[in-house]
């Protein structure tokens, strides 16, 4: 069990209330978290992650920061009249010990305005709120198409 | 001898003038039964130069309506495009190009259009115009979109689009088309079944 539980926390950091009690198991595991490079030409880009609520309760989770982005928003992709189109949603909420995916093509991160240039290969932090607590994990900066882990955990 | 004569011709007139009717039965019902037919040549801007369709066309020409700041649909389809680009045979590439067109007259700028569209593969061109000009692109193709506003959203609004990759022959006329396209190996096996 500690074998499991080791990995996960020491990749995400949980700043609770006990600030220097014994590590806290996570509650939340990411996996697959990604941000595409953007293209040149366009300000936005969008990141996916496969995301665990390892708690008993459904937990609600809003994106809050991902530096060197200037914004973040989480959207939904949706179909009407023939025409796909994406809104801004608040939060995303995950079921107890359920996961829910960001993918291509379904819920994803919008990602705006970089304050620099972001390239494939390098590590970004992402904040995000989850049930009130504040979680940090990264992302890392892929080509879009480019195949990553399916083991790649945060 | 005259009335024979008289009788005669009224029968043919009466023969022609039914023949007639069932041609004209027959085309309203293959008129009314056929898919309409899209496409067609036009003209926008690519980078600091007016692009005619006509001038620049292929054998086979790929469409795809969307906008630059689109950070999901417009990407995911364009990938698989140039995907299925990278699989075609140095002869194959030379007989096909994929036109990029945005949507987004207020906030894509020739410049963006292009570098972006290249981005995805060299030889995809990306195209805009005026809105009016846009428009008349987009109805061309049976296409359609929305801008939607968003006060709380950073961009301030967003696009819903036909998600749809257009197949055209040399003279614009849409041949075939994938809805949704997220599949490189359908985007490729439709793009030979063409060439």
């Amino acid at each position: 069990m500690k074998a499991i539980l080791a990995p996960a926390l020491c990749l995400v950091s949980i700043f609770g209330s006990a600030a220097f009690a014994a590590p806290e198991a996570a509650i939340v595991t990411f996996t697959n978290a990604r941000i595409i490079e953007p293209v040149k030409g366009a300000n936005v880009t969008a990141a996916y992650a496969v995301i665990k609520n390892e708690t008993g309760k459904p937990m609600t989770l809003v994106i809050s920061q991902v530096a060197p982005f200037k914004a973040i928003e989480m959207h939904e992709t949706y179909e009407k009249d023939e025409k796909m189109g994406m809104r801004r949603i608040e939060n995303l909420t995950v079921a107890a010990h359920e996961s829910f995916e960001l993918k291509p093509g379904g819920n994803h991160l919008m990602l705006f305005d970089p304050s620099r240039e972001v390239k494939a290969g390098e590590q970004i932090e992402a904040t995000f709120i989850a049930s009130g607590k504040t979680i940090k994990t990264n992302f890392k900066v892929v080509k879009r198409g480019e195949k990553m882990n399916d083991h790649d955990h945060h | 001898m005259a009335s024979k004569l008289n009788t005669k011709m009224i029968l043919k007139l009466t023969g022609a003038l039914i023949a007639l009717a069932f041609i004209g039965l027959a085309f309203t019902i293959w008129n009314t039964m056929r898919e309409p037919t899209w496409g067609g040549d036009f003209n926008l801007v690519h980078r600091d130069q007016r692009w005619t369709f006509a001038q620049h066309a292929k054998g086979l020409n790929l469409l795809y309506i969307g906008y630059v700041k689109c950070p999901d649909v417009c990407p995911l389809s364009l990938s698989h495009s140039a995907e299925a680009f990278r699989e075609l045979t140095v002869e194959e590439k030379e007989r096909v190009r994929l036109t990029f067109v945005s949507v987004d007259a207020s906030h894509d700028t020739a410049t963006s259009v292009a570098d972006y569209a290249s981005q995805f593969f060299p030889s995809f061109v990306g195209l805009t115009g005026s809105e009016n000009e846009i428009r008349k692109v987009v109805i061309l193709f049976g296409a359609s979109f929305v801008v939607d506003t968003d006060s709380k959203s950073y961009l301030g609004y967003s696009i819903s689009h036909t998600d749809r990759l257009f197949f055209l022959n040399k003279k614009g006329i849409v041949i075939d088309s994938i809805p949704n396209p997220r599949s490189s190996a359908d985007i490729l096996n439709k793009i030979r079944s063409h060439l």
